[in-house]
């Protein structure tokens, strides 16, 4: 066993050991290293003011460097990574880097602030295209996890577009290099536990036996994979407050969680796999549920934050949520006693409360790609296209003949305490022809009736009333665009 | 209209150090020893009285210094117009997120677990959280503004059409990136050094100083930059200084407060929502006859700068449009919410919302397209250009902006495609509209129109300057720097902008008001020529010297006689460019402008300059409303396309075309980095940015998760922006126009494109609510009423 968390930074190797072990990576990085152009902003994710590209190796992949928000990231998440930070990005002999040049010259920064965040998205782009320039979408697509309050954004796209490959130089490459990679992932081969009095214990296992072992051990602890959510409930002072003991237990270095396979039309998706992974695996297999991803959140996010993070949030609105519900989708829960197959519209009981026994691990989500007679389609409406928790979501899974419903899946998130699959509109659905427009908007309106959500700051019940229906009515629309083309 | 063409300019003077994240913000500053955490302990109630704050168990914790409540503070009521908000709060709190108690700690996890351990007893009193109600309460800040012109009763009883209504303006909270923040450094004999995130150095030292009993001459204010201001620096940021000094200055230890951002949200105030009531005359072409309006702002509890921010919008309620006939009335209500504040464009978007909104209701009244209708009532010359207020309009560029964009935009064959798109009734529809922005230029408080620089050239040619400006982003640096380097004709990387500090410049007023430049450029313009003038007497001496007698082989020996440098004189022949200086009528006569500096430091030839300014021929009496308060205006137009899901309420802002005089632009790129960035910031309040407090007065969206700021995908798909040739701005430094908040009021124009759209499916008679921002929601519920009503699809 370890006592000390091992990871590199701008090509330095790091040993935690206690206390700094329990840091956000950007508090480590701004008060205890000096490395201050790291900034905060919001302590939840939600800015990309904080982005470093963190580079570490999967179970099915090799290694490679995503954007990550450093303000979220706990220390132990990292263990095994290697952290490059926007003080690592010019050229040792001071020269900037050709993304710096052209944010410069392209007038993309004024403040400041947002700005190595920018840069470092920016260059994680970059790291992975090296060799043409930037497509001003797919650009637009990588910055969405990075918000800029001066500039309008415009002159960072131009900067992004002024870009030229043949300039550009690996900060990867510079500083990841083959000994550094063996020496990190052979310091890190053993399991990590630290326990410091009074700050808590933190476990990083390394097989699904000892977590489950320390599952069962310690039913109170959190588990955390991405710890996207649990970091912001603890920036927030709403889980293990200041002064706080805590017990974290991180899966990101159980390698058999680590996967995603699409084998004989079945999805599986590790604890461990990240949805950046899954968008990658999707991309082909089930294009509707890659382009949810895209959305969902931001690429920052999407490295470290995992599909069963979202499922064992348990949020009622849950973005991936409804989608899974659609897709008939089975949640596995593993103890030492054995492991069982739960369909995940009976995994929820509750608001945020899950049918699993103390001793239980969620340990693999599984669906089936959608079949050449089923339609799959999720939606997911907020006031902000990206990077914005939905008003309302809703999923649409049918299987139709002759232009007729012969089987529905509806699953609505944002209407009620749990994310929810309404059968009663299924049953309506099932026998109607995509062409009835009077029928489904007669379905429409029953839906909305048969929906009791709440008001809160993301919108008004009635708003959430209307937007159901309208989704469906959206739906039948296009379905019926598509008959028709 | 000559458009001037884009063209490489000079990057933003911190960007190189930006990019690397090498550049300094407050909690970027290494800790000293000894250094202490300051948090604050804020009041969870709107209204209640402090029955008692016990700090026993804060105290308790290990780690933990002091606690500070109003009984520690000196002089406890502040503000930039009125004197009437605590530092921190002694009997009374009057809004969610108003400070009660300071705690200091030697960590920041002690400094948070204090926070939450100080003890506060409350006793609940009834709170106003609305301006309906705090109009029914009579609860008021300062007095009743007007601005009369004309008999407006009677003509608006003349007009062939009237009209009235409500417009309802939310608040936009400055979602700057860094938030507040401030650190204090005891310092020999009881002076205080502040660092302060502020737009306004020396308000913060007043304050500081009065809070803590001391006198102007123990305190100084140091203001690096700023990681975003948009005026939600201007006045609070005093605040955190305080908090900050207060404890440095009670335990003799350096003290660092750093807000959260869900704190800053929580307790400092936003842009004034604005409830305004109306009537309108009309005639059938839309051209106004008479309007009489009403204007409510929502103060929060304290004045802040409200009165202020009502007079701004009072004198843009006629934005780019003759009023024939006015009564603009303006009141500032008080709430219990945090006070609200100063945010780019003051005032100016309300008045200009409520106006375009009007404009964009009658057209649809007259079933007219609204641009028609703006441009019956455009200003223009002989007789229809002087203001309610009754200035004189010069330089008047509308009605060509208007002309122009119109044509370079194509917007009448968009205009038809617009219409024909609607009528498919596909699941989509679209909107457009062309709006203006007329900003008038000064404070409207004649003497913070003034500014002071001081301009220090070293011996190797190379110049620090430093005014009052404060440095946010917008490169106000970088111009002044332009600005003196032409004048020396050296580079602009020969002349640094320097750290604003209240011990180098005195007395000056907040980075506000798009003025920045305006002022602090021309004073260092000011200092800068006299240096130049003296430059080339030494000049003409030293080139007419052979090299072996100049004062640098000399001076040390004393053997030849100094060189005599009249104050006040210049030989106009020796010319300051490309780094040296230069006899026009010899041009083989030259010195390098470092090695002519050199030679004036040994000729005792005064090499530093201060510099003022003050606006002039600026005017306003603020108890009659009229007056000529502004130098100048800066002036603009927009169109806007966008494009609703009927089925989700969502927009997406297809296409953008911006066209803006801003005279003659020292810095081409960030006069359009400002363009682009106040445009978007101005569509965010009108669309996506939705505050939302619950009934008991706490803001709910107190971070980006919950407020949504436009993202790089809300930008409009096809942006275009361009800048036309004015080289008539001569009173303004260097023939440059202000630009810091005028673009923001073209954002409008997604706002009124919004709501053309949805005018495409109501009927002639029927008004749409003038609600901003049209939210996602807003939109859909409007959706669904005329739906509902029979009149969509």
């Amino acid at each position: 066993m370890r006592d000390s968390v091992v990871l590199y930074i701008n090509g330095r190797r790091h040993e935690l050991k206690g206390e700094h072990a329990f840091a956000t990576l950007s508090d480590y990085l701004r008060y205890e290293r000096r490395l201050t152009g790291t900034k905060v902003v919001c302590a939840e994710g939600d800015c990309g003011a904080c982005t470093v590209l963190v580079g570490r190796a999967g179970s099915d992949r090799p290694w490679r460097f995503e954007p990550v928000n450093a303000c979220i990231v706990q220390m132990l998440q990292l263990d095994g990574s290697h952290v490059l930070t926007i003080e690592a990005v010019a050229q040792p002999d001071g020269s900037l880097h050709e993304v710096q040049r052209a944010m410069c010259e392209n007038h993309g920064s004024q403040c400041g602030f947002c700005t190595p965040g920018f840069v470092m998205a920016m260059l994680g782009h970059f790291e992975h295209h090296p060799h043409r320039p930037a497509d001003r979408k797919e650009i637009a697509n990588h910055l969405t996890g990075n918000l800029c309050r001066c500039t309008g954004y415009l002159p960072i796209l131009d900067a992004a577009a002024d870009v030229r490959p043949e300039r550009l130089q690996s900060v990867v490459a510079r500083l990841h290099t083959e000994p550094l990679q063996r020496a990190l992932t052979e310091s890190t081969e053993r399991p990590l536990s630290i326990a410091v009095e009074g700050r808590g214990r933190l476990d990083a296992p390394t097989t699904l036996d000892a977590l489950l072992s320390l599952r069962a051990a310690h039913p109170d602890a959190r588990i955390t994979a991405g710890n996207t959510d649990l970091g912001v409930m603890i920036n927030k002072q709403k889980l293990w407050p200041a002064g706080s003991s805590r017990h974290a237990i991180t899966t990101h270095k159980v390698a058999e969680l680590d996967h995603v396979t699409v084998h004989e039309g079945v999805v599986t998706v590790g604890a461990a796999a990240t949805l950046g992974a899954l968008e990658r695996a999707c991309e082909t297999s089930v294009p509707e549920l890659a382009k949810l991803l895209r959305v969902f959140a931001s690429p920052q996010i999407k490295a470290t934050a995992t599909l069963m993070g979202n499922v064992a949030n348990g949020s009622p609105i849950g973005d991936t949520l409804p989608a899974l519900f659609a897709l008939g989708a089975e949640v596995e829960a593993q103890s030492l006693r054995g492991a069982r197959w739960i369909p995940i519209d009976a995994l929820y009981v509750g608001y945020r409360a899950l049918s699993i026994a103390p001793d239980e691990v969620l340990t693999r989500v599984r669906f089936s790609v959608p079949g050449d007679v089923a339609v799959f389609r999720a939606y997911k409406v907020c006031q902000r296209k990206d990077l914005d928790i939905s008003f309302v979501g809703a999923s649409f899974y049918l299987e139709r003949s002759a232009g007729v419903v012969t089987r529905a899946r509806v699953a609505y998130g944002g209407v009620g305490p749990t994310v929810m699959r309404l059968p009663a509109i299924e049953a309506r659905l099932q026998g109607t022809a995509i062409s009835d427009t009077q029928a489904w908007d007669a379905i429409a309106d029953e839906l909305a009736a048969s929906l009791s959500p709440r008001s809160d700051l993301r919108g008004s019940l009635e708003a959430r009333k209307i937007l159901s229906a309208n989704l469906l009515r959206k739906f039948a629309n296009e379905l019926r665009a598509e008959v028709s083309a | 209209m000559k458009i001037i063409e884009a063209h490489k300019s000079p990057s933003h003077d911190a960007a190189h150090t930006h990019v690397q994240g090498l550049s300094e913000f407050i909690d970027d500053r290494p800790a000293v020893a000894g250094e202490l955490h300051v948090g604050v302990v804020y009041s969870p109630h709107p209204h209640a009285r402090i029955v008692g704050i016990d700090p026993t168990d804060a105290l308790a914790i290990a780690d933990v210094v002091a606690v500070f409540t109003a009984r520690d503070v000196h002089h406890n009521l502040w503000g930039p117009i009125f004197q009437d908000q605590p530092l921190v709060a002694d009997t009374v709190v009057s809004f969610v997120g108003e400070v009660v108690a300071l705690v200091a700690a030697e960590t920041r996890e002690a400094m948070e677990q204090a926070r939450r351990a100080v003890r506060v007893s409350y006793e609940v009193l009834p709170a106003i959280l609305s301006i309906p109600e705090a109009i029914a309460a009579q609860s008021f800040l300062g007095y009743e503004r007007f601005i009369r012109r004309g008999d407006v009763d009677a003509a608006i009883a003349a007009a062939p059409h009237k009209r009235d209504g409500v417009v309802y303006i939310q608040g936009q909270d400055h979602f700057y990136l860094e938030s507040h923040a401030a650190i204090a450094y005891p310092r020999d004999g009881g002076q205080i050094e502040v660092h302060a995130s502020s737009q306004h150095p020396t308000e913060v030292q007043h304050i500081v100083a009065h809070g803590l009993g001391l006198r102007a001459l123990d305190v100084v204010c140091v203001v690096k930059r700023m990681g975003g201001g948009f005026g939600g620096k201007e006045s609070q940021a005093a605040l955190f200084a305080f908090y900050a000094s207060l404890v440095a200055h009670k335990l003799n230890r350096p003290a660092r407060c750093v807000i959260t951002k869900d704190d800053d949200m929580i307790m400092t105030g936003k842009r004034n929502p604005f409830e305004i009531h109306y009537r309108v005359g009309f005639d059938s072409d839309g051209a106004l006859c008479g309007l009489d309006a009403r204007l409510f702002s929502d103060g929060g509890a304290f004045a802040d700068l409200s009165t202020s921010i009502m007079e701004r919008a009072m004198l843009h309620s006629d934005n780019a449009y003759f009023l024939p006939a006015a009564s603009i009335v303006g009141k500032v209500c008080k709430t219990h919410v945090h006070p609200h504040t100063a945010f780019r464009g003051f005032g100016g978007p309300k008045g200009v919302a409520m106006i375009e909104a009007i404009l964009e209701d009658i057209a649809h009244s007259l079933e007219k397209d609204p641009l028609d209708v703006r441009k019956r009532n455009v200003y223009s010359a002989p007789d229809r250009n002087v203001t309610h207020y009754g200035q004189p309009l010069e330089n008047l560029l509308l009605p060509e902006l208007f002309d122009s964009l119109e044509s370079r935009c194509d917007y009448r064959a968009r205009r038809a495609s617009v219409r024909e798109h609607n009528a498919k009734g596909t699941s989509t529809l679209r909107g457009l509209s062309l709006t203006a922005v007329k900003f008038g230029i000064s404070f409207t408080t004649r003497f913070l129109n003034q500014g002071n620089a001081l301009v220090n050239v070293h011996q190797d040619g190379t110049v620090q300057v430093s005014t009052g400006a404060t440095e946010m982003g917008q490169g106000v640096n970088t111009r002044i720097a332009q600005v003196v380097a032409e004048v020396l004709g050296i580079a602009h990387t020969d002349v640094r902008v320097m750290t604003t500090s209240t011990e180098k410049n005195h007395n000056t007023s907040p980075t506000a008001a798009s003025s920045g430049t305006d002022l602090n450029a021309k004073a260092a313009l000011d200092a800068v020529t006299r240096i130049r003038d003296r430059l080339s007497l030494v000049a003409r001496g030293v080139l007419a010297l052979p090299e072996d007698r100049r004062p640098s082989r000399t001076a040390g020996l004393g053997t030849q006689p100094e060189l005599a440098v009249p104050e006040g004189a210049r030989d106009e022949d020796i010319i300051f460019a490309d780094g040296e200086a230069y006899d026009r009528l010899d041009s083989s006569k030259r010195i390098a402008f470092g090695a002519l500096c050199r030679e004036a430091y040994l000729s005792r030839v005064q090499l530093g300059d201060y510099g003022f300014f003050k606006i002039p021929g600026i005017h306003f009496d603020k108890l009659t409303g009229q007056g000529s308060p502004f130098f100048y205006f800066t002036q603009g137009t927009a169109c806007s396309e966008i494009e609703i899901d009927r089925y989700t309420g969502e927009l997406k802002v297809l296409r953008v075309d911006l066209l803006m005089d801003l005279g003659r632009p020292i810095n081409h790129g960030l006069d359009v980095g400002q363009v682009i960035g106040a445009f978007v910031q101005g569509m965010g309040w009108c669309t996506s940015e939705n505050l939302v407090y619950d009934d008991k007065g706490l803001l709910l969206s107190h971070s980006p998760s919950t407020y949504k700021i436009p993202s790089v995908q809300d930008t409009p798909r096809d942006f275009r922006i361009e800048l036309i040739e004015n080289h008539d701005n001569l009173q303004n430094v260097r023939g440059t126009k202000a630009v810091g908040e005028p673009p923001l009021l073209l954002g409008l124009s997604v706002w009124t494109a919004v709501r053309d759209a949805l005018y495409a499916l109501a009927p002639v008679e029927h008004t749409l609510p003038a609600t901003l921002p049209m939210t996602l929601e807003r939109i859909l519920l409007t959706l669904d009423a005329l739906r509902l009503q029979g009149l969509a699809r």
